[in-house]
């Protein structure tokens, strides 16, 4: 069989490349584990939003002005005193910048690079779409893992056991939000082709100028910010995008934009508004607000159980969740030793110890401690 | 008989049972008819236009699946590849389903399919709604054969329809994962790992799309369910 045997190495090579092309287990890259960066972390000078032009196929006009009024939305829930601040403490700077290009079929991925070439922390971008009869907004909120937002963010939650800090994740670095239905007014508010219109003042319909995009703003009141453009100064009405003051989602990136500048009493603020707000929350986005509301409370010196054991009851099967959740009953235990703490605990590393990571610190120090 | 030959034969043997295995593992195809309309008002025109943007929002949900974080990198492969795909017919024109259940059987097996959607397009108190049945072909699903799901064709079910049919075919993708197909009944631990993923990702969509459409709620309890199952049989 004089070339029967080049046929089983042919044959041969066959297999064992499709068998490595089903079979590849590379360990994936979390966005939480920031151990990938070897740098020593950098606390930011400020911190920085970035707001995304929305892209749109068939509506980009009203794709770029419902981009705006995000940004003046977000921009709205930056603050550096509050009645809840210690006088003596110092949020430090923040910042919303704009992003006039819009990505065509943008990625959390891409976001979050470009997020990190323009200094942000956080960035809100999205889509402008036609459904049904309607006009939907779709958007997306990208906290990118990089040694600044790690910075950041590693300032925030861990447990400390023996001598040792057990970071936990942050939870939400890549949230879709739920879409934003655009009601007749506000598409026709949105639809002006030369951007949304600056008047001469707060109740004034005399027009100054048009807002396409990054202004700085002086001052906010309900639905309306005063901001200068092109050495101008005028007010802006903007259309009443997911509520008459402020979207959820602009209230979740200022929220977790307090929550990286220290004021967890202001994010706690905003958190618990989107949760009780009227509208129709998701339920995974329901989620995140939970457990970030819970760490801020955490970092209060308080208990957020309450806010993990609501993520848990919904999603068991998160490692967010789950880690979360132990990451609570080890705070609270490292407070006080409850014996009804401890059976938590085991039951929940009971239950889901098959979801978490495992290579979770938090998972580890629970099955340690518990 | 030479034993270069023996093994010859062996290798083919092998090589074609991986194969085949890989084959049934990788399901990432999800077929659809054309809804059939039931309308008496002969709008074809909008129940086009309304099914053709029905289409399209599921497919750019399907697409963004594979972008979701800490998933094994086989896993998001497979759901890279995922794809919706109409059911045409000889001429090239999306059809109507006309096969008996046996053909539905037939078709499944030989597209590889992971699913099949089909369904109906008629008038709820004036508005558009789908209808949408779900063929699972062998996977061993835990659903009624008659699940309906309802969405009508309106702004506000925009993320529903989306988590609604995503979850959906994220359920057959664990089923396929974890061997629950044809016979088997049993839990394939060896893709334990993957079967976690799906899951993780599945139930976020059963949920939220359960909350704002009761027809949701068995696919919900199901992802649920199997997670449940996942847990207890295959500890880590």
């Amino acid at each position: 069989m004089k070339y029967g045997k080049l046929w089983i190495v042919y044959l041969s090579v066959i297999w064992v490349t499709s068998c490595s092309a089903t079979q590849t287990t590379d360990t994936p890259s979390s966005v939480g584990n920031a151990t990938s960066v070897n740098t020593e972390p950098v606390v930011p000078e400020y911190i920085s939003q970035l707001v995304f032009k929305f892209s749109s196929d068939i509506e980009p006009t009203i794709g770029s002005n419902a981009a705006s009024t995000l940004y003046l939305q977000t921009w709205s829930t930056m603050r550096r005193a509050g009645p809840d601040i210690p006088s003596d403490t110092d949020l430090g700077k923040g910042i919303t910048r704009w992003a006039d290009q819009p990505v065509v079929s943008m990625t959390h991925k891409e976001a979050a690079e470009r997020a990190v070439r323009s200094l942000s922390q956080i960035a809100l971008w999205g889509t402008a779409e036609r459904y049904s009869s309607g006009l939907i907004l779709k958007s997306f909120i990208t906290v990118p893992d990089d040694a600044r937002s790690g910075g950041v963010l590693k300032a925030g939650w861990s447990i400390d056991y023996g001598e040792k800090k057990y970071p936990i994740h942050f939870p939400a670095t890549e949230v879709e939000w739920g879409a934003i239905v655009l009601d007749e007014g506000s598409i026709a508010e949105l639809e002006r082709p030369f951007g949304i219109p600056i008047y001469k003042d707060r109740e004034s319909d005399v027009t100054i100028g048009y807002m396409t995009g990054a202004v700085r703003a002086l001052m906010f009141d309900v639905g309306a910010a005063k901001v200068v453009d092109a050495g101008k100064s005028g007010w802006v009405r903007y259309p009443a995008i997911g509520g008459r003051n402020r979207s959820t989602v602009a209230s979740a990136v200022g929220g977790i934009t307090r929550m990286m500048r220290g004021d967890y009493s202001g994010a706690i603020g905003l958190f618990t508004q989107i949760i009780e707000s009227n509208g129709a929350l998701r339920l995974s986005n329901e989620i995140d607000i939970r457990l970030l509301r819970g760490i801020c409370i955490e970092l209060q010196g308080k208990s957020g159980l309450a806010d993990f054991e609501y993520a848990y009851q919904h999603n068991p099967f998160s490692n967010a969740v789950i880690e979360h959740l132990l990451g609570g009953l080890l705070s609270s235990n490292n407070k006080s030793s409850l014996a009804d703490t401890n059976k938590r605990a085991r039951a929940v590393l009971f239950q889901s110890s098959t979801f978490l990571n495992p290579n979770s610190a938090i998972g580890q120090l629970a099955a340690e401690v518990f | 008989m030479r034993l270069s030959s023996l093994v010859f034969y062996g290798l083919l043997v092998v090589i074609s049972t991986t194969t085949q295995s890989a084959m049934a593992q990788s399901k990432t195809d999800i077929y659809m008819f054309r809804y059939n309309v039931a309308l008496d008002d002969g709008n074809t025109e909008l129940e086009d236009h309304r099914l053709s943007e029905f289409v399209k929002i599921i497919r750019d949900k399907l697409r963004q699946l594979s972008h979701a974080p800490d998933v094994p990198a086989d896993l998001k492969l497979e759901l890279e590849r995922l794809k919706l795909q109409k059911i045409e017919n000889s001429q090239g024109d999306w059809s109507v389903n006309t096969l008996s259940i046996e053909q539905m059987h037939s078709l499944w097996r030989q597209r590889n399919a992971l699913g099949v959607f089909d369904g109906r397009i008629i008038k709820d108190d004036g508005v558009l709604k789908a209808r949408t049945r779900v063929f699972f072909g062998d996977l061993n699903h835990s659903l009624t054969d008659d699940l309906q799901i309802d969405l009508l064709l309106v702004d506000a079910q925009y993320d529903t329809t989306r988590d609604s049919h995503s979850a959906i075919v994220l359920y057959a993708m664990l089923l396929a994962e974890i061997g629950l197909i044809g016979d088997s009944k049993e839990i394939d631990c060896s893709n334990a790992e993957n079967g976690r993923s799906l899951v993780s990702l599945a139930i976020v969509p059963a949920m939220d799309a359960a909350e704002t459409s009761v027809s949701l709620v068995p696919v919900r309890d199901a992802i649920t369910s199997l997670g449940q199952r996942l847990g207890r049989e295959c500890q880590s």
